[in-house]
């Protein structure tokens, strides 16, 4: 073994050179490039195409967005407020601010035993009555409800 | 703008020389072709991390020296029971195979394998790899008068050993 570092050069290049070469005559290029081909191939069909993965995540995300703004608010609003839009909910808001009778059914209940002649009900019914205000909401009500149907 | 498959089949084109280089990690080229496949399917893996085109193989043989010194660390310790998986797989009629089991063949691959880490990387990529000085440089992101002087060293080391195991 020589101490010129030329003389090591072409003596471990030698060694390399016999190591490759019977490697290389064990397994030919041909050899290792087509199993390396097809385990990539492999590899290749067995992992999600990127492109697609992101349009189906894209897809994903805009069926969500659709569905929350078509569906999930519009939802969420009619029932927060939907009680108010109701007829029986406008008539119980205004009763509740009239003096006498509270609510609608508690009004319904004095109506029924009005209709069965029990006097002290219908005379505080007629009193309330009178004040027409009921008859006022109710008349105004429905030409507003009329109003909105036609538009 | 190239795909990633495109870039792929172009880092597929240095196959041998990656091949070669697993060879210096490993003591036959079974372990080698094994080696080189995962190195490629690391690439695949981590295709989207390589940002300069222009150096797409020292980006490939960077990802085979990490790829090769895991493995090596890995199996460290299975290294007897490989080596006697290796003479069981192995024909010792073929010449060939009798040449991968010379007694100068072993001592040279037992040199190498003994180099310490920085070396050992110069010493593969130069003379198994075929990488140019700048390419080393580039892989390893040392100077080129560094990658020389290693190099050097390396192939002192292994004669040194070499001549100390006859």
């Amino acid at each position: 073994m020589t101490k010129n570092p030329k003389d090591d050069g072409s003596q471990i290049a030698g060694f390399v050179k016999k190591d490759a070469e019977a490697a290389f005559d064990i397994l030919s290029e041909k050899e290792l490039r087509t199993r390396l081909e097809k385990r990539m191939e492999l590899e290749f069909r067995n992992r999600p195409p990127q492109g697609l993965f992101r349009l189906k995540r894209s897809w994903a995300f805009a069926g969500a967005l659709t569905f929350i703004l078509l569906v999930a608010i519009p939802l969420f609003i009619l029932k927060d407020s939907g009680g108010e839009h109701t007829a029986h909910a406008a008539i119980e808001n205004f009763l509740q601010g009239t003096p006498g009778v509270q609510t609608l059914k508690e009004w319904q209940h004095l109506n029924r035993m009005d209709s069965s002649g029990d006097s002290d009900t219908s005379e505080k019914l007629r009193r309330m009555i009178k004040e027409r205000s009921i008859y006022r909401f109710l008349s105004k009500y429905s030409k507003h409800v009329e109003e909105e149907k036609n538009g | 703008m190239k795909n990633s498959s495109q870039v792929m089949e172009e880092l597929m084109g240095h196959s041998n020389v990656v091949f070669r280089f697993c060879l210096g990690f490993v003591r036959n080229p079974w372990d080698a072709e094994e080696l080189m496949q995962d190195i490629y399917l690391m690439a695949l893996k981590n295709i989207h991390t390589l940002r300069d085109m222009e150096r797409k193989k020292e980006w490939l043989f960077r990802i085979a020296r990490n790829t090769c010194l895991n493995m090596v660390k890995r199996r460290k310790m299975y290294d007897q029971r490989l080596r006697e998986m290796d003479v069981q797989r192995e024909n010792p009629d073929s010449p060939e195979r009798q040449m991968i089991h010379s007694e100068q063949h072993l001592r040279f691959k037992d040199s190498v394998q003994n180099l310490p880490a920085k070396l050992k990387d110069v010493f593969l990529l130069k003379e198994y790899g075929l990488l140019t000085y700048g390419e080393i440089a580039s892989a390893l992101r040392i100077k080129e008068g560094t990658v020389m002087s290693r190099l050097n060293r390396a192939r002192e080391t292994i004669l040194e050993h070499m001549k100390e195991q006859l």
